[in-house]
Order: C-alpha cells, then structure tokens, then sequence
C-alpha cells in the first residue's frame, strides 16, 4: 500500500475519534473550567485544613499521653527503691579458698555497713540530745544527761531521734521527779517515833463506853411475848465482844 | 421452830455484836404478831379455806372445766398463799440465824 493512502487512513481515523470525543464530552466554556478549578481548589484547600486540624490534635493527645506517662514513670522512680544487688553475686566461685574469700568479703561489708549505720545512729542520737540544752538550764541539763546515761539510755529502734527524744523524756521525767519529790506523805504516821511495845510512854489509850443500841417497839414486843425481861436481853447483848469487833459501835 | 432465849441472845451477840442482836429482835417481832394469827383458830380456819379453794380450783383446771373466775380465783389464793409462805419462811430463817450465829 503506497504511503500517501495510508496517511490518508489515519487521518480519516484520527478524524473520527475526535469526532467522536466531540460528541460525548461537549465543549466546557473557560468560565466554567475556571469556576471548576477554583471549587476544586477550595474543596482540597477545605480537606486539607481538615486534615491539618486533625493532625494537630492528635499530636496534642499524643504529647499529653506522653507527658503523663512520664510523670507516672518519674514517680515510679523516685519512690520504687533501687534493688539491693549483692555486688558479689557475678563472681563465679571455683574452689574452697575463693569460697572463703567470698564470705570474708561479704562479712566485711557487712561489719562496715553496720559500723556506718551505727556511727549514723550515734551521731544522730547525741545531735538530737545537743539540742535540749536550749530548753534546759545548765544544771538541770547536766543533771538530766547522768539521768539519761545512768537509766534511760536505750536503743529502741533504728530511728535515732525519736530514741533520743523518748529516751530524754524519760530522763528529765525521772530527774524532775526526784527533785520535787522531797514531800511528806501526811498519809504517813509521823507523831509517835517510839518503838513498838514502850506503852507505858505512848499516848494512853482511852476506852470509849458506847451504849447499847435501843431496841424498838417490835423488839420490845417480841422479847415480852417470848417471856423475856429487856433488861435481861440487854445484859446478854451487852456481853464480852471479841476483839474485833469491840470499837464498831 | 422453837423461840430464841437469853443464851442465843448473848451468843450471838457476842459473836456479831449488839447492833446485829436488836436489829434480829427487831426482825423477828414485826414477824411474830403474823405468826400467831396462824395459830389462833380464826387464822388455820382461813388458812383452811384458802387452803380448800386452791384444791378445788385446781381441780377444775386439771380437768379442764374452769371458767376465767375460777383461773382468777386460783391465782390470787396461790398469790396469797405464797405471801404467807414467804413471812413465815423469813420468821424461821431469823430464828435459825439467832440460834445458830
């Protein structure tokens, strides 16, 4: 086929497709294509602020969240102790005399870390001690320390300072005590120094006669409807008492 | 019981004091008067009634025969009854007490 008929053809061709694409999508005016464009415009301008927006309040929740769980972590922390760990647990124990140098080690820092704790203890103790000399007189401070390191010096708990203020409290109770307590009983018999037994010196003892208790109508009676005289039930009551009962009545 | 004399008298009061023996005496003469009117016939005729009427109310009772009135009848005399009971059980646990410190 020679090459201008074939030209020709696609030509043809050609023609009918855009003929054909004329037919099926008519003409947009410019107006309209530029009023297109720019709803097209705005819709993704709209979807994408939207986005934008979402966007941000995500991050916001998400820094929140974070923020929270930080603090959380933080207070787990400082309050979760860090785990005592035995600073000779990696060491790997072959023989008998590593074995040995093992629990002598461990035994030292025992004996240093008690030592410290003791030392803390003591320091504690007597600075809190120290500090009652503002409240005191110098005598009485003074007096109240023998108190407290004849009597009342004694390790409760760990805590130095409440020992050392409950320990004190005891002290100056006890020294007070002891120095107002120079008071006469009055409860105590004072008057008679004499021994036992020297009656012929003491106060004379003084006898009281206590009468007979009268009898009522209904014992009157009773007595008269018996066959009895009253002065013979008197005398029979009057009787001897045991000692006992000689000062009731 | 037999009446107290001048040896429980003195006994006693020598073992629980003079104020004890008159308060006793005393005990023992508001219950006396009570006690001798049981022991006039007027008194063991009354206490006779008393005695026959619990008996027969009783009766009723057991054989399921007694109205309200006789239930009432019943319960006061055995009231009554239990009062006397009660002074003359007092009457003899003083005496006892006087006789036996």
């Amino acid at each position: 086929m020679p090459k201008e008929i074939e030209k020709k053809a696609e030509e043809i061709i050609e023609e009918g497709k855009e003929k054909k694409e004329e037919i099926k999508e008519p003409e947009e005016t410019p107006e309209a294509k530029a009023a297109r464009e720019a709803q097209e415009k705005l819709d993704e301008h709209r979807e994408r602020s939207d986005l934008g927006r979402k966007v941000k309040e995500l991050n916001e929740k998400v820094d929140s969240e974070l923020m929270s769980i930080s603090g959380k972590i933080d207070q787990l922390l400082e309050t979760r102790k860090a785990p005592e760990t035995d600073e000779f647990e990696d060491e790997r124990i072959l023989n008998k005399k590593e074995l040995d140098e093992y629990f002598n080690k461990k035994l030292q820092a025992e004996q240093s870390a008690r030592q410290k704790a003791d030392a803390d203890y003591n320091t504690g103790y007597f600075k809190t001690i120290g500090q009652f000399k503002n409240t005191e007189e110098e005598a009485d401070y003074d007096a109240i320390c023998k108190e407290l390191e004849d009597n009342h010096n004694i390790r409760r708990s760990n805590n130095a300072q409440a020992d050392a203020r409950m320990n004190w409290l005891e002290a100056s109770n006890a020294y007070y005590k002891k120095k107002s307590g120079t008071k006469d009983n009055p409860l105590k018999g004072k008057g008679n120094d004499l021994p036992l037994g020297a009656g012929s010196e003491g106060a004379p003892v003084i006898e009281k006669e206590t009468p007979l208790p009268k009898l009522d109508s209904f014992a009157e009676e009773y007595i008269k409807a018996t066959g009895m005289s009253e002065e013979s039930v008197k005398k029979a009551m009057a009787a001897d008492l045991p000692l006992s009962l000689g000062k009731r009545y | 019981m037999a009446e107290i004399n001048l040896d429980d008298i003195e006994r006693f009061s020598k073992k629980h004091g003079p104020k004890k023996s008159s308060r006793l005496l005393s005990a023992l003469g508001k219950d006396k008067q009570f006690i001798n009117a049981w022991e006039t016939p007027a008194g063991k005729e009354i206490l006779g009634h008393l005695l026959l009427l619990v008996d027969i109310k009783l009766d009723l009772i057991i054989a399921e025969k007694a109205d309200e009135k006789d239930r009432a009848e019943y319960r006061v005399c055995l009231e009554l009854l239990r009062n006397f009971q009660d002074r003359i059980n007092s009457h003899a646990k003083n005496l006892k007490t006087f006789k036996e410190g």
